[in-house]
């Protein structure tokens, strides 16, 4: 892959690849980031709540929690190499380990195409460089055909698909659950197969 | 009273923090060795207790599990609405180790199943297990569950990685589920 991790030269990004770089979210950046929340197709958390401009701010100011950086709401903002902001990625950590991504490029970006790919591919470098991941788990509504090949150029597997688990455009669609696993854990995994355990 | 029942079992809330410590203290030393470290201390329990009576509104119902016969406690089903706009939903049942085998996991999803199609307006309600828990499969597809997929390497147990099958229902199937006529509501 063409990232890599540069926060040794620059401290206001985490990983950058081609096009786009991986950073935390700036105060400057939440309007932009309310319009993105709003656009996609998944929220970010559980709740069904839609993420306003105030409710971002109060979360981004919260001194317990600030800059959209906590345990449960961790926000990336995408930016293209001239800092503007072209999307996000959501990061929740697995308390069985892993991480499980959400992610948006505005629809409407030029370069779209080129923009998702490489945030896909940025964070999943940086994701594996923790070398404690074992996996990285991420989710897209079915009909999402362009965040789907960005998932499986970067090397996510299709693992699950959802029927009709989602309420988009006033009907239930299906969504999809991709996977990516580390080398050191599929190596380790109990074989498909393997013996029955009796539990129930 | 809450309580649902069919020929095989019974749920209801739970009686008191203390019926589901005890409970959970017996199943969670079994089970830790086949789905990983998880835990729901004592004290956490104690207090959601106290606070809604185990059936957050917004997060997991807990039921006891009862022969119905003996009305013995065999074990806990539990379910919740997802996110994604709240149309989705999951259960899971852990039955007592000295209580498995009989019938009770099956017949409390079934039972569950029914509480939340009725009270939610859900579409969908989905459920994991270890993928190689064979009996808990078939237990899943005798619930009128399908097979998803796989989710590879997702749990951690006895010092290897397990992968979950995901398996789920839609309300117009439960619809057609034999089993929704066999239970009885409130006795």
């Amino acid at each position: 892959m063409s990232s890599q991790i540069g926060v040794e030269s620059r401290n206001d990004w985490l990983a950058s690849g081609r096009h786009i770089m991986l950073r935390p979210v700036f105060a400057g950046d939440i309007p932009r980031l309310a319009d993105l929340l709003a656009e996609a197709p998944l929220g970010i958390e559980d709740d069904p709540y839609p993420w306003t401009e105030s409710r971002l701010r109060c979360r981004f100011e919260d001194k317990a929690s600030p800059g959209l950086w906590g345990a449960n709401l961790k926000l990336y903002t995408v930016a293209s190499l001239d800092n503007q902001v072209v999307g996000y990625v959501h990061e929740f950590l697995r308390s069985t380990g892993g991480t499980v991504i959400r992610f948006h490029i505005a629809d409407k970006v030029e370069s779209r195409d080129t923009y998702g790919e490489d945030a896909v591919a940025v964070y999943l470098d940086m994701a594996r460089q923790w070398n404690t991941l074992p996996r990285v788990t991420a989710t897209a509504l079915a009909c999402e055909a362009l965040k789907r090949s960005w998932l499986e150029s970067a090397g996510f597997q299709l693992e699950v698909t959802c029927r009709e688990g989602v309420l988009y455009e006033g009907r239930p669609q299906d969504y999809v659950v991709y996977g990516w696993v580390a080398p050191w854990a599929i190596l380790n995994c109990v074989p498909a197969g393997a013996q029955a355990k009796e539990l129930s | 009273m809450l309580r649902y029942a069919n020929r095989r079992a019974a749920i209801r809330p739970f009686a008191s923090a203390q019926e589901s410590i005890r409970l959970r203290e017996a199943i969670y030393r079994d089970v830790n060795r086949f789905w990983g470290p998880s835990w729901y201390p004592a004290g956490e329990i104690s207090t959601d207790y106290a606070e809604h009576g185990l059936m957050d509104p917004t997060g997991m119902h807990q039921f006891a599990v009862d022969d119905r016969s003996t009305g013995e406690l065999v074990g806990v089903v539990q379910a919740g609405l997802g996110g994604n706009n709240a149309i989705e939903g999951w259960f899971g049942t852990f039955i007592h180790p000295q209580r498995r085998g009989r019938g009770y996991g099956v017949a409390a999803k079934q039972l569950v199943l029914n509480y939340m199609f009725e009270r939610f307006p859900v579409n969908r309600m989905m459920s994991d297990t270890l993928a190689h828990h064979t009996v808990a499969c078939r237990g899943m597809e005798r619930c009128g569950c399908v097979f998803e997929g796989n989710i590879r390497a997702a749990r951690m147990a006895e010092g290897q990685w397990h992968d979950l099958s995901r398996y789920s229902i839609l309300r117009r199937e439960w619809e057609t589920m034999a089993y929704r006529h066999d239970v009885i509501k409130g006795q």
